[in-house]
């Protein structure tokens, strides 16, 4: 059967310039950046850097803190419930961990609050929709560890840190590398089928802003891999999950402060049910659904930031939240994927960034907020990008390389996911170059927490019996996360959230429920006169049709 | 083309390993299927239900297909249940048009079967292919002094629209092991069914049959009963009361006389050793 | 992008029955938002890697079913459609850690995978292409390996199971393979052991010390004086 290419025709006209220079760029190495000329691409071209697209939060223990308008948006809001009308005497959930939000963090907390002695049936996972349902599983190319020889932390520490612009807070950072390798044989020893040799060592890879391979990957389907297995250990424990029950809000013991509980809304019954526990593990994930700057997103449906918002109200700091990462490879075409993810490991593999006219102008391996300002100046400063059918602009992703590189059926092998992913809509990866632009992926800042994974309060003080993990922290990845790490991150740090958790709850007794700090905060918004028509956390994005929401009305009170 | 079958892949792998030693040695050369599944056992001969057939069927087609690679129709089995349900699910289909166009329409998603292949049994390969002449030539130590009960397996021989000799009265086991030297002891019960499955769903019937098959060896004077089946082998050698026999496959004794009993289970090769009164090496 | 009124060309779609117009070129997902519905069930990461999305489908009057996530599946005019957002299951526990990695322990705690009759059902329904007949046989004649490589791009969409005559719940049995595969049959990798100990024994902990403490500027010369393993 022969290949029929469904690209446009313009769109072919620069493939085949593309096919032009293959074997010319095969040798070609494309310079690294200079640290000057990485200053002025950021400034000019990330979509981070638009001052337009941020502002300062007028209220609370991070006032100030300038973030995204999305952002704000959702934390300058009042609650979904009326506290008066919640009736918290009854309570439906009694546990000693409580975990708001089942994926690979949540998971990973679970599990080692089990190993620390909590027995499984006094843990409970509160997740939104499915438990798994969550960024983890859609993460494709791989988990760092410096666990090679010619590796080593030190080394790991210090790409993390370049990476993150030297805003990570150092002492997390260290905790995330000395832990990699012992997280890796953690995943090996549950059953996860890491890519490996005929002698047993894991096959590794590198990634932008990595100076060594140390990508764990399991195939392209690392995620999936990963939180299935984690899943399926946390379902054999009889450790309890309630699916389709997000947590709308804390609970909180009036005097101290302490995190106690949450309320969790059923989605499909829409009722509400009070989860009362002696530690609270707080592991949302995301803001992808957000559509920071009208971005399109890899993250899964539920990623609406419902974690930072709802630890806000409760007293925590947040940081680095002016720090979005746009993927730099997100798919531009056909239009029923954009935004969807193409995994880094396309280039680790060796696939260049290749413009309209078949010519590289970044080095791929730059770390992501390099490239995705270097594409989005490629396709809107130098308009050298290609335009699709619908006005999309990006730049050719060269994959068939990656079959000269490393042999006819790479691609198949190793990329399987990419590659049923462009199948689905006819286009061969293996044969023709796929089109790329930046997506929004990665919530960089978020809640501050320490290396016990205990969230802080506006002064830097833990706040009692409140732990964090995974993407909804900030300070582990600084300004901008590097490939690899927010798969180590939501293992390392959901492992200590479990942990530190199980030991806190050790001499502590359950404690007092209440919503007075929701009252505070709406006091708060009031008082920064912030209009009520704005409420959060906002729970589902909203994609209904127009015309529909339009001519849609409400016709039952409940 | 070889088809295997489960119980060669797992606990019988000392079956396969003689009888390709052996093949090779006859200048024979089995290539296993490319994508083979379970024939369903006997459970796929129920007439009335089609969709039990799909299995062996798919393997038909899967030989159809390498077959006209190998420019070859002829698909080998070594377990007499997977002979038995392959050649019948075969000869089913050459008769009943109606049923193989149902199955042909059900299998979309592979080319339709057209009936060409032929099942056999590696037994009537060694007896009708390579001739018992030539097995006496590739002899170069005789099993003499073994008394060998030939224990068929009725799946072989029956019905007798597929049994591969006449079944009351068969000569081709013992025809094969005088070519090796051994003497072949005709006991009554050569002929009779070992209980098949009946060992799962009521093992004492099983046990209560091996026994008496056990004992009537044992009577005629036989020291090892050689077998065509795994399923034979197994219910044979249920633990039980004695006498106890060995139960070996007709290959591994061919592999013994051939002077390659390198490629044998180290267990059964000691067994035939000490019973020819040889050292065990 | 022009500014005059674009004509979408739109096409019938069948939402259970019930008949829609939605634009042409929109996946499933995305029309029956169009429709109006806001999904709690069957949606999930929206790209493929979940299995949340699972839809089984009709063309027109042809006799013939497809299966498709509802994220990576293009409307067609004339689809007559529904989602299996869920298929009724329940996970048997086993711990892993007492488990042999053979295919009478997967048999034993999933014995109706012998009811296996090789239709192929299973394969011809599963929306990521998978061999699935060919794993299950796989894993009926002992081979773990192979019953793991088969099925691993599986995202227990569960299909397969739905449609399945003899019952068995594939993606569940799978699972347990490919844990047992990874913890068991695959060799374990010796350079993590090794620094693992390393880490142990307090190779690092200076080091690491120190790093944490290094102004910004020491850093980045320690950062852009990396050498880069290619």
């Amino acid at each position: 059967m022969t290949y029929e290419s469904t690209y446009s025709e313009e769109m072919r006209r620069s493939i085949e310039k593309v096919e032009e220079t293959r074997d010319r760029r095969l040798k070609e190495a494309f310079p690294r950046i200079s640290p000057e000329e990485k200053d002025k691409l950021l400034k000019e071209w990330h979509p981070d850097y638009r001052p337009e697209g941020k502002r300062p939060l007028k209220i609370g223990p991070s006032k100030g803190l300038i973030v995204p308008h999305e952002v704000a948006d959702l934390i300058e809001a009042y609650p979904l419930i009326d506290p008066s009308n919640i009736d918290l005497s009854k309570i439906d959930y009694d546990v000693d961990i409580l975990i708001i939000g089942g994926g690979g963090a949540g998971a990973s907390a679970a599990l080692w609050a089990n190993n620390s002695g909590i027995p499984a049936d006094r843990i409970l996972i509160a997740t939104k929709l499915r438990f798994g349902d969550a960024n983890t599983k859609m993460a494709q190319g791989g988990i760092q560890a410096a666990d090679r020889p010619n590796d080593s932390p030190i080394l790991h520490f210090i790409d993390v840190m370049g990476g993150g612009h030297y805003a990570n807070k150092p002492e997390l950072v260290k905790t995330l590398v000395e832990n990699a390798p012992f997280i890796i044989k953690w995943l090996e020893d549950l059953g996860v089928m890491f890519d490996k040799d005929e002698e047993g060592n894991m096959i590794e890879l590198s990634g932008g802003g990595t100076c060594r391979k140390r990508l764990h990957a399991c195939k392209d389907y690392t995620g999936l891999e990963i939180m299935r297995v984690l899943m399926d250990e946390v379902l054999n424990r009889g450790i309890r999950v309630v699916e389709f029950s997000p947590a709308v809000e804390l609970l909180t013991e009036p005097d101290t402060g302490r995190v106690t509980g949450a309320v969790l809304w059923n989605l499909e019954t829409k009722e509400y049910r009070i989860a009362r526990g002696k530690a609270v593990i707080l592991t949302t994930g995301g803001f992808g659904r957000l559509h920071i700057q009208n971005f399109p997103t890899t993250n899964h449906y539920g990623a609406t930031m419902d974690g930072v918002v709802m630890a806000y109200r409760v007293g925590a700091r947040l940081r680095d939240l002016d720090a979005t990462q746009y993927h730099p490879t997100g798919a531009a075409y056909p239009e029923q994927i954009v935004g969807l993810l193409v995994t880094e490991k396309v280039r680790g593999l060796g696939a260049q960034l290749v413009n309209a006219d078949g010519e590289q102008f970044i080095y791929p391996l730059e770390p992501r907020d390099v490239v995705a300002a270097a594409i989005i100046r490629e396709c809107y400063g130098r308009n050298k990008g290609v335009i699709t059918p619908t006005g999309m602009r990006g730049v050719w992703l060269d994959t068939p390389m990656i079959e000269m590189i490393h042999g006819e059926g790479t691609i198949k092998k190793s990329l399987a996911a990419i590659y049923r992913m462009f199948s689905r809509f006819g286009i061969d990866p293996t044969k023709e170059p796929v089109l790329v632009f930046p997506t929004l992926h990665y919530m960089n800042g978020g809640v501050e927490i320490n290396v016990n994974a205990q969230v802080l309060n506006g002064r830097g003080e833990p706040i009692l019996g409140f732990f964090a993990a995974g993407e909804v922290c900030g300070g582990v990845h600084g300004k901008n996360r590097l490939m690899g790490n927010s798969l180590l991150e939501v293992t390392v740090f959901g492992r200590i959230a479990g942990i530190s958790a199980a030991k806190y709850v050790q001499n502590v007794e359950p404690g007092k429920l209440s919503l007075k700090h929701v009252n505070r905060y709406v006091e708060m918004l009031k008082e920064a006169k912030i209009p009520p028509t704005r409420k959060s956390p906002i729970l589902l994005p909203e994609y209904r049709g127009e015309k529909v929401l339009s001519r849609a009305i409400s016709l039952f009170a409940i | 083309m070889y088809f295997p079958g489960c119980t060669l892949k797992t606990t019988a792998l000392n079956y396969e390993e003689s009888a390709l030693a052996v093949a090779r040695k006859m200048g024979i050369d089995l290539i296993e299927l490319d994508r083979w599944n379970c024939c369903g056992a006997v459970l796929n001969l129920a007439i009335d239900s089609v969709i039990h057939h799909i299995g062996a069927v798919r393997d038909l087609v899967r030989a159809q297909e390498m077959g006209r690679k190998l420019n070859d129709n002829r698909l080998v089995t070594l377990c007499s249940m997977c002979y038995n349900v392959l050649k019948r699910v075969n000869e089913l289909l050459k008769i009943d048009s109606e049923k193989l166009k149902t199955i042909n329409e059900f299998m979309d998603e592979e080319e339709n079967y057209e009936c060409g292949i032929e099942v056999l049994h590696f037994i009537e390969v060694v007896r009708d292919l390579i001739g018992f002449e030539k097995v006496r030539e590739l002899t170069v130590k005789p099993l003499n002094g073994l008394k060998v009960a030939p224990f068929y397996g009725c799946t072989l021989l029956r019905p007798k629209e597929i049994g591969i000799d006449n079944p009351e009265n068969p000569t081709t086991l013992e025809n094969l092991l005088e070519a090796i030297g051994a003497e072949a002891i005709k006991f009554p019960h050569r002929i009779k069914c070992c209980s098949a499955y009946n060992v799962v769903y009521d093992k004492k019937i099983a046990v209560d049959r091996a026994l008496e098959i056990r004992k009537a060896a044992n009577r005629w004077g036989a020291n090892v009963i050689a077998t065509t089946c795994p399923l034979c082998q197994y219910n044979l050698t249920l633990p039980s009361r004695r006498p106890s026999i060995p139960v070996v496959y007709f290959t591994e004794l061919m592999a013994y006389a051939f002077g390659i009993e390198n490629v044998l289970n180290p267990e059964v090769r000691k067994v035939i050793s000490s019973l020819l009164g040889e050292d065990v090496k | 992008m022009s500014n005059e009124e674009k004509k979408i060309k739109m096409v019938k779609i069948y939402i259970m029955g019930k008949m829609y117009e939605v634009p042409e070129g929109l996946t499933i997902m995305k029309a029956m938002e169009y429709a109006g519905y806001k999904f709690i069930r069957g949606c999930g990461c929206r790209g493929g890697f979940c299995g949340a999305c699972a839809t089984v489908y009709r063309i027109g009057n042809d006799y013939k079913l497809y299966t498709g996530l509802a994220c990576q599946t293009t409307v067609q005019e004339g689809m007559y459609l529904v989602q299996i957002p869920f298929v009724p299951a329940e996970k048997p526990k086993y711990d892993i850690e007492k488990l042999r990695p053979t295919a009478s322990t997967v048999l034993s705690i999933f014995p109706e995978i012998t009811r296996c009759v090789a239709c192929n059902t299973c394969t011809k329904s599963c929306p990521q292409n998978l061999e699935v007949m060919d794993a299950i046989q796989s894993l009926i004649r002992g081979n773990l390996i192979k019953a793991a490589e088969l099925s691993f791009d599986c995202i227990a969409c569960g299909i397969c199971s739905i449609r399945c005559p003899a019952e068995i719940v594939h993606y569940q049995v799978f699972q347990l393979v490919r844990r047992l595969y990874g913890k068991y049959l695959s060799k374990k990798a010796k350079h993590l052991e090794e620094r693992i100990n390393e880490i142990l024994q307090g190779k690092y902990k200076e080091e690491l010390e120190k790093l944490t403490k290094m102004s910004i500027e020491e850093l980045k010369k320690l950062y852009e004086s990396r050498e880069i393993e290619t």
